[in-house]
């Protein structure tokens, strides 16, 4: 009993930032802005959430500067792309080798690593099993919290509605006293909230930054918002299922039967697997990349 | 002055002021750690050999980015297909026999490298052109499989016993070094890169293909309706952009190392991505932005003991973000 619900709470765990920056990536990209920066977004604010949790001695202060530092990130894609007419894939390339390289950069600037920083308090506690740590651990209901906003978000609100607007025939949405810019601004904010939070997860779970600690999963979870077809719900399913693949991945790897490169490049090949194959219903938001 | 010029002008002095304020933050003087990274570059022979032996891999690395970015199509995955390339041609470099010579051993080499790096780069066409998958998604996911598949292969016997490298290659098939650059691994294979992005530039030019690749690059949906087919020219493209980047393996594991081995020409994909976006359509232009990546690149290494290099990707990544946004700039500023 006790090592299924480990298992659960570990692919929950594992899915946790999937979720996260799944949830950003939706925002920005109903919007009509492509955004393959997640990747970067999450680099920047899990070192900006050790680096506020260092130097105030708060993780919660060291939280509220990861998001901020996911803001930012965000907010200079939309600057990059929006007023400065730039190519929404080269922008978030750009974001990406900045990131990548900016965040070794101030981890040798600030704690004279090129590896990794030194050991960071936590929220929440430690203590009892793997399943106990997560639900008592507040990183886990802020995901959640992203997730249901999203999910209602998207449908309910009136951002939401112009988010859909903007993403899908941007000249109505101007038509009607829509800013087509200041939507999509505020959508990359909230990108950028969401992408820093799984940034923060990140940093929180591994209680330290090390260079190049997202591993890729950006660009994941902008696969699984692409083989969802842009929809939160079946987003969060498919989040979900990369968690408990790869929850599944590391008891195989306990087992020593595979060799550890092959269970390593799983996540990778399920997600070109997955969007291969699991193409459903869905279809990109019509003015997605027109900015 | 013609509108690219003043463009790449306006970004590389944006670039230039962002350095410089990075250093500033550092706490070190701007003026002296830029004259210093000159002299490490550009100041000695050796220093000029290293420059002149990176800028050969961007080089490669950026006509392989660039004749798919033509084709309107963003090329990630060219650093999983030149670390597969480098393995294959190391593994099968490394058993060929004692004697052979270069005049068999390089085009064979160069044939297989090459052949590697278009079969790996041919599932991001194939899943492109296919299923519609996004080739950055694909790119980086086959890069990150590459990264591991290597690693296994090495560990699974491929390598020497007790290190991350494979055997040494025959003395035939390394290529030879100029005298002229002492201690620098500068090569031969600096005379490939200047064919490869001439031949690229020629080709979109002067051929058919060139020209479909082109019709692709300007609309996807005006190119099917002119009887191109475009699935299939994106799986064509990706592959020779594979096949060109594998080609890095002639440098690196060939003229510099003599041997493949783990990481060895790890990130030189994004470097070349981003030269490409700065030459344009231009071979010669590819190559001046190959020298000018492969300048801060080697410079950082001079300048790494009081400024860490991984400023340098900074700076790469913010003069590609400058590039993209300098046309709209200039046009604000023309018309005031």
């Amino acid at each position: 009993m006790s090592r299924t619900l480990d298992f659960v709470a570990q692919s929950l765990r594992i899915a946790l930032p999937y979720l996260a920056a799944a949830m950003g990536g939706i925002w920005s990209e109903r919007a009509g802005v492509p955004n393959v920066a997640l990747e970067g977004t999450m680099l920047f604010a899990a070192l900006g959430t050790v680096a506020g949790t260092t130097s105030t001695g708060s993780p919660v202060a060291g939280l509220a500067i990861g998001l901020a530092s996911g803001v930012a990130v965000q907010l200079t894609h939309a600057a990059a792309v929006l007023y400065g007419r730039a190519n929404a894939i080269v922008s978030g390339l750009a974001l990406n080798l900045i990131a990548s390289g900016g965040t070794r950069f101030l981890l040798r600037a600030f704690y004279d690593s090129s590896s990794n920083s030194p050991q960071i308090p936590v929220l929440g506690s430690r203590t009892g099993s793997l399943a106990v740590v997560t639900l008592l651990d507040p990183m886990t209901w802020f995901v959640a919290a992203v997730v249901v906003a999203t999910v209602l978000g998207l449908e309910r609100t009136r951002l939401g509605l112009r988010v859909r607007a903007v993403g899908e025939h941007p000249e109505a949405a101007e038509s009607v006293g829509v800013s087509v810019v200041t939507t999509r601004i505020a959508a990359l904010a909230l990108a950028g909230a969401a992408a820093g939070l799984a940034g923060a997860w990140l940093a929180f779970d591994q209680r330290q930054f090390s260079s190049g600690m997202s591993g890729g999963r950006g660009f994941i979870a902008l696969a699984t918002v692409i083989i969802a077809g842009w929809r939160p719900l079946p987003a969060v399913a498919f989040a979900l299922l990369f968690g408990t693949a790869e929850a599944a991945q590391i008891a195989l790897q306990d087992q020593k039967a595979v060799a550890h490169q092959v269970v390593q490049a799983l996540p990778y090949l399920l997600t070109l697997v997955a969007l291969a194959t699991l193409r459903g219903r869905g279809r990109p938001p019509a003015a997605l990349g027109k900015t | 002055m013609t509108a690219r010029l003043r463009v790449l002008l306006l970004a590389a002095l944006l670039s230039a002021l962002s350095f410089e304020l990075a250093v500033l933050a550092f706490g070190e003087s701007p003026g002296s750690v830029v004259s210093q990274l000159f002299a490490g570059t550009w100041g000695t022979r050796y220093g000029l050999g290293q420059v002149l032996f990176k800028a050969t891999s961007i080089a490669i690395a950026g006509a392989a980015a660039q004749i798919a970015l033509r084709a309107g199509l963003f090329q990630i995955g060219v650093d999983g297909a030149i670390a597969v390339a480098a393995l294959a041609v190391g593994a099968i470099g490394a058993r060929l026999p004692l004697g052979i010579s270069p005049l068999l051993a390089w085009p064979l080499l160069a044939a297989i490298g090459a052949a590697a790096g278009a079969l790996w780069s041919l599932p991001i066409g194939v899943l492109r052109a296919r299923f519609g998958a996004h080739e950055v998604i694909s790119g980086i996911m086959l890069n990150k499989i590459a990264g591991a598949l290597v690693g296994y292969l090495f560990a699974a016997g491929l390598a020497e016993k007790a290190s991350v490298h494979t055997p040494p290659l025959p003395q035939g098939a390394r290529i030879s070094r100029f005298a002229f650059f002492p201690g620098s691994a500068v090569n031969l294979a600096l005379v490939v890169a200047i064919a490869i992005a001439f031949a690229v530039a020629w080709v979109m030019r002067r051929t058919l293909l060139g020209r479909e690749i082109q019709a692709l690059g300007a609309s996807e949906s005006a190119a099917g309706a002119a009887g191109i087919p475009v699935g299939r020219k994106q799986i064509v493209v990706l592959s020779i952009s594979g096949a060109i980047a594998g080609l890095c393996a002639l440098n690196d594991v060939m003229g510099y190392k003599g041997y493949a081995e783990e990481g060895l020409s790890a990130g030189v994909g994004f470097t070349g991505l981003a030269a490409a976006l700065l030459a344009g359509r231009s071979g010669a232009g590819l190559l001046v932005a190959s020298l000018f990546f492969a300048t801060l690149s080697q410079g950082g290494l001079s300048i790494n003991a009081r400024v860490p290099m991984e400023i340098v990707d900074v700076v790469i990544g913010l003069t590609i973000l400058f590039v993209a946004i300098a046309p709209a700039v200039d046009r604000k500023l023309e018309a005031r």
